[in-house]
């Protein structure tokens, strides 16, 4: 059963479409990743289903609820957390879980068990009396988490949960996000993150200036590319000669100049590997490492669009 | 010529700091023209007084005249009417000139509120001055002071309602527009939005928070002046908290129209000063209006802190009841009913 439907969902700012015509479902339970690089229209989609941003054209069932006709009855099913740390900087962890259930019509007793066991499940049951403007960013993502969840939604929209957080910090933000679902909550996650995708999500889908480009299981989007695999090449400086060259070589389908790498997709990277070496040597490219891997979400998206996630 | 870079950096980022530029120029240019203004001579200062005028010979006149050059004198015919004025706080003072002044069997009367404080020292000294030059050393003057409710002139009676007001009108309006401004930037606007709340309720909270602040500035005020400064409050206490009451909801709901438009903190307490000094100024709550030059008597009943003040005033130094001061509230009422309903109009209930 579905809980989010999107129909022909539109957003027009100054008559850019932002979001284009979306239909999209995602169903109850599920942890749904909607992907795509800065300004695809992830968050404006979020805003419009969160009701916060009016829709130009077209609606939104969530939960039952039309987004334009019943707002607030859908502002009480969903938790959202916001990519920036929403939270009273001049209360403390407790003070602001204790204000937002209020404002969701949670009180009491209730609300204090309910608060204690997220800060618990958060790992800040050690601070929960300091303020907020004594925490590490870590921290302050976990309470800004925590926050979206203290009136218990059905439905959790989780925008850019890891931005910014170190390596160790994203795992404790992922563990989160997996026991969340095991309790049943439906997670709608925006992200630029593809591994972050690939490891939490059961479906995700691709958006690319405004409109759903690909959809699907993260196993089933990796196939779709046909039999590629990747040949990972990090190296100091890039050359231009090499790039130009290798985009010629037989049986290289993609060349992309990632932040982190050069990548270099095709169906047969063990037979092509000497040639690339010998080009890099002849360009006077040098290679810090090389390695075959296999398509990544981000290798995807690289072959639907011809950029990367980040550009 | 690092010195320099840095130097013109700062510089660059001074020229875009509303805020310092309101501080470092606007705010005192102002101060010093009002101030300048105010006590710039006795000439460009006119006080109003009463006059009651029996005696109409040539002496007579000529005395009326040389009074009317330094003094806006009012024609009044009956010496009752006139003192009653002024015991009942509508002028500040009366000067009777009887019939039998010229002929030396009278003596010109100045009837003044002592209340009046430094507005009626200024009038006395300014009448005894004009009628020594008339006259030489014998001067045909008698002097009488009298007072309402009031004892006895005390400076707390202007210091307290008038910095009071002032200084909840500023953190009233501050406060809500910074709370707003800071919510706005910050997220936690963001969060409020997405709870099933609407826009009362969030203005509603913010509102009353103001208003509790308020509550809290005027009893340390009055404690204080009550305590320690000697303040007697000649009437009922409950009108003072009445109109305490409309001064806070003034501050407020004028906090709620830089809301509105206010894209940052400095920006917000910026909008407020800019309209809490004149309104300080002009509604004579630094010094009394009646030492104000002509034209900015009239600027000040633009100003809702001149109502204000005058309610204040006629109740702590007066004892004048609701129905006297009722038209002061009433125009009180009408500015908070307007800031409230422009504010509640503009105020975007959206990110």
């Amino acid at each position: 059963m579905s809980i989010v439907e999107t129909h022909d969902l539109t957003k027009t700012f100054n008559g850019r479409k932002a979001v284009d015509h979306l239909n999209l479902n995602v169903e109850e339970g599920e942890l749904f990743g909607l992907l795509g690089p800065n300004g695809a229209g992830k968050s404006t989609t979020v805003a419009m289903l969160s009701t916060i941003l009016e829709p130009t054209h077209g609606t939104a069932i969530v939960g039952n609820y039309d987004i334009r006709e019943k707002p607030k009855e859908v502002r009480k099913i969903i938790g959202v957390v916001p990519q920036e740390g929403s939270v009273y900087d001049d209360l403390t962890a407790m003070e602001n879980l204790m204000y937002f259930g209020k404002l969701h019509g949670v009180d009491g007793e209730t609300l204090r068990k309910r608060a204690t066991k997220l800060l618990e499940l958060v790992q800040l049951k050690n601070r929960t009396k300091d303020r907020v403007k004594t925490y590490s960013s870590g921290m302050k993502h976990r309470l800004n988490l925590a926050v979206g969840l203290v009136h218990e939604p059905r439905l959790l929209f989780l925008d850019e949960p890891t931005t910014g957080l170190d390596p160790a910090a994203r795992l404790v933000v992922w563990e989160f996000i997996k026991q969340l679902q095991a309790q049943g909550i439906t997670i709608l996650l925006t992200t630029h993150y593809m591994d972050e995708a690939d490891y939490l999500c059961d479906r995700v889908a691709f958006m690319d200036r405004g409109k759903i480009i690909a959809r699907g299981t993260p196993t089933e989007l990796k196939r779709s590319i046909g039999k590629l695999e990747v040949i990972e090449i990090k190296t100091p400086k890039v050359s231009n000669t090499f790039l130009t060259k290798a985009r010629k070589l037989k049986g290289i389908k993609k060349v992309v100049h990632t932040s982190e790498n050069l990548r270099l997709l095709t169906p047969a990277a063990d037979t092509l590997l000497s040639q690339v070496v010998g080009l890099a040597s002849e360009t006077g490219m040098r290679i810090d490492s090389l390695n075959i891997a296999q398509p990544t979400l981000e290798d995807v998206f690289i072959k639907l669009t011809g950029k990367t996630l980040r550009d | 010529m690092k010195v320099l870079t840095i130097a013109a950096k700062n510089l660059r980022v001074f020229s875009r700091d509303r805020a310092s530029l309101f501080w470092s120029f606007a705010f005192p240019i102002f101060l010093i023209v009002v101030f300048s203004l105010v006590f710039s001579g006795q000439g460009s200062v006119r006080i109003s007084v009463l006059a009651v005028q029996q005696d109409h010979s040539p002496m007579g006149n000529a005395y009326f005249s040389a009074l009317d050059n330094v003094l806006v004198l009012e024609n009044v015919e009956n010496i009752q009417a006139a003192e009653a004025k002024v015991l009942d706080g509508e002028a500040p003072a009366v000067i009777i000139i009887p019939t039998g002044f010229s002929t030396g069997q009278e003596n010109v009367r100045l009837v003044y509120d002592e209340t009046r404080g430094e507005v009626a020292t200024t009038i006395a000294s300014i009448v005894e001055g004009v009628t020594k030059g008339f006259f030489g050393i014998q001067t045909p003057i008698t002097v009488e002071s009298v007072h309402g409710e009031y004892k006895k002139f005390n400076p707390a009676q202007q210091v307290i309602p008038g910095i009071g007001i002032m200084m909840i009108l500023m953190v009233g309006g501050m406060g809500v527009s910074e709370r707003v401004v800071i919510e706005r930037k910050t997220g936690t606007f963001k969060r409020n939005l997405l709870a099933p709340i609407g826009k009362l309720s969030f203005l509603g909270g913010g509102l009353l928070s103001g208003f509790v602040i308020g509550c809290m500035q005027v009893v340390v005020f009055f404690a204080l002046g009550i305590l320690f400064l000697g303040l007697e409050i000649a009437g009922s206490i409950l009108l003072v908290a009445l109109i305490s009451a409309l001064v806070i909801l003034m501050s407020v709901s004028f906090g709620l129209i830089v809301s509105t438009f206010a894209r940052s903190p400095e920006a917000a307490s910026g909008a407020v000063n800019a309209f809490t000094f004149p309104a300080a100024a002009f509604g004579g709550l630094w010094f009394p209006i009646e030492l104000m030059p002509g034209f900015m008597q009239s600027v000040s009943k633009v100003f809702p802190t001149y109502y204000a003040m005058n309610a204040y005033q006629d109740v702590i130094v007066r004892g004048k009841g609701l129905l006297e001061i009722l038209p002061s509230i009433s125009v009180l009422i009408v500015f908070i009913l307007i800031f409230f309903a422009v504010g509640l109009l503009l105020f975007k209930w959206k990110e």
